[in-house]
């Protein structure tokens, strides 16, 4: 006990004059923890999750450069992006572990009473009507959660990144990587409304809604980068996307089928989120037009991949003076 | 090897009217006839102007001078945190910064955790982690708790173990914003031989403070600012004679 509460002492000693022990009579504890102290070499700087070893940059380049590095500096850090993914998590349910089954009863009081409700409306047969619309709630919270997060992205991480020297992309990887383990909890409703219903899917099919799923993800992914930091300068756009989000849900065949418009039918074809939501939803039920959404959904992934670089490249820089 | 290398570094920021981070107010004066930037290049704070450094392997350099001269910005952009608004940056070497110990430390999660996740957040592999992990541990002399939550640490005990991860790890660029101390007297003086050991082993280390003594003593080098460029570079002792003639 006395070695501990001398701890500083020894310490010093220990780094000094005691460094080859000789004699064999214990160490006490704190000293021992010096001795055993590895040596630091440095890992290869190849590895993942190591810091770049280089930074360079110049304020009279275009800001590509720079927001390059940061995204592959980014996409290095794995571990480091699950760590912002698990805390980012157990964050937003207030570190309540249990309240990942609420958001699972939210979800089937939703989907059962969205189904028996909309299922009596429409007279639509609940073999087919159930899973349909718990695809498209849960998807459509996916989208959602994705485009409402995306332009408050910068504006929330703002502390950090301020404060310590982090990849800027490791905020759109977390906030994409928090809605797909989000998405992936709710996913056991639309299991269990599959199974009720005795419904099956082939392993195409199950493909092809995974490649759906992807591409919802890199569109979500790329909105952080272009909304994230138009919000970040633009404090409003938060609000924007929110409205537009809104009215957008009234135009989306979230919990009705687009034949339920008649001759208007052709209207819910020129919204992109029908076909984000049809790339998923379309394989798994069977829908007519999943070619057509997976051309559209696409080419608008390509489109906002191109226009999140382009925002990333120009105004990355500019976050830490925004902020 | 580490290195940096600032040319003609500025940093400036830019105080636009609160109106002005308005979307609508930047579309409204499109549609006069305006340009957007017209309210934000007026008014604004230049925090650095015309740096010119270059530190190389075993440089330990002292930044001087007065509240809002500059120190911590200049600190700011070698740690690659902020992108100056001109000149150019070159840091070789992976940078630690000690600017912010408590970044990505999560109150709900335990002290052992928070650990792993606050090297994470400092750009280590896991293998140095695991490497590191005992010596932290048992230099923080949390015992039991580090199997509590990090809410119910103190102050004292969460800035010992904060401490204790920011200065486990190898640095190749070292950067110190003011003497960092901990815990209670005996912790203080532990805390002060591993910083001062940490500091042996970096590279280049770029230290601002207010505290002479410890700037005489821990560099070589003095860079004076005032308000925000650089009036003297030399020697250290030079430099706090140019500051503050005694």
């Amino acid at each position: 006990m006395a070695g501990r509460r001398e701890g500083g002492r020894i310490y010093t000693l220990a780094r000094t004059t005691c460094l080859p022990v000789r004699s064999k009579t214990p160490i006490p504890t704190v000293m021992a923890a010096v001795e055993s102290r590895p040596p630091l070499e440095s890992a290869p700087s190849g590895e993942p999750d190591r810091a770049l070893a280089r930074y360079e940059y110049d304020a009279a380049s275009s800001g590509f450069a720079y927001a390059m590095r940061d995204i592959r500096e980014g996409l290095r850090r794995t571990s480091l992006a699950a760590t912002l993914i698990r805390a980012g998590f157990i964050q937003r349910h207030n570190g309540v572990v249990s309240a990942i089954f609420w958001t699972l009863l939210i979800t089937v009081a939703t989907v059962g009473g969205m189904a028996i409700l909309w299922g009596r409306i429409f007279a639509a047969d609940l073999q087919f009507f159930l899973p349909y619309v718990a695809c498209g709630i849960i998807v459509w919270g996916l989208i959602s959660s994705l485009l409402n997060g995306a332009a408050g992205v910068f504006i929330a991480a703002r502390g950090t990144y301020t404060q310590t020297p982090m990849a800027k992309t490791l905020f759109a990887i977390r906030s994409v990587g928090i809605e797909l383990i989000t998405f992936l909890v709710k996913l056991v409703v639309l299991v269990g409304a599959m199974l009720l219903v005795s419904r099956t899917v082939g392993l195409l099919d199950l493909v092809l809604a995974v490649a759906g799923l992807s591409l919802i993800l890199i569109t979500g992914f790329s909105l952080c980068l272009s909304l994230g930091v138009l919000g970040a300068r633009f404090r409003d756009v938060p609000n924007l996307t929110s409205v537009a989000l809104t009215f957008a849900f009234f135009l989306t065949p979230v919990f009705w089928t687009t034949d339920r418009l008649g001759d208007w039918s052709w209207v819910v074809k020129l919204n992109p989120l029908y076909h984000y939501l049809n790339i998923f939803r379309g394989p798994l039920m069977g829908l007519d037009g999943t070619g057509l959404s997976f051309a559209v959904a696409g080419g608008v992934t390509a489109a906002s991949a191109v226009i999140g670089w382009v925002c990333f490249g120009l105004f990355a820089r500019r976050l830490n003076y925004w902020a | 090897m580490a290195r940096i290398k600032l040319e003609n570094v500025g940093v400036h920021y830019a105080l636009p009217f609160a109106d002005a981070t308005s979307l609508r107010s930047a579309l409204s004066k499109i549609a006069l006839g305006g340009r957007i930037g017209d309210g934000l290049g007026g008014v604004g704070v230049t925090a650095l102007e015309g740096v010119n450094l270059e530190l190389f392997n075993g440089d330990r350099l002292g930044l001087i001078g007065p509240n809002g001269a500059g120190k911590t910005t200049l600190l700011q952009v070698m740690a690659s945190i902020l992108p100056p608004t001109s000149g150019r940056v070159v840091v070789e070497g992976r940078i630690s910064s000690l600017l912010s110990i408590h970044t990505g430390l999560d109150q709900e999660c335990s002290g052992l955790q928070n650990i792993r996740d606050r090297a994470r957040h400092m750009g280590c592999t896991e293998g140095e982690i695991r490497r590191q992990f005992d010596d932290i541990a048992e230099f923080s002399e949390l015992g039991d708790y580090l199997h509590l939550p990090m809410k119910t640490y103190s102050a004292g005990m969460r800035l010992r173990l904060a401490f204790a991860i920011a200065t486990a790890f190898e640095p190749e660029v070292l950067i110190l914003d003011e003497w960092i101390s901990a815990g209670d007297a005996q912790f203080q003086k532990k805390a002060q031989a591993r910083l001062s050991d940490l500091i042996e082993r970096a590279g280049i280390f770029a230290f601002a403070s207010h505290n002479r003594s410890l700037q005489s003593s821990f560099c070589t080098k003095g860079l004076v600012l005032e308000k925000g460029r650089p009036v003297f570079f030399g020697p250290i002792n030079e430099a706090l004679d140019y500051q503050n003639p005694t």
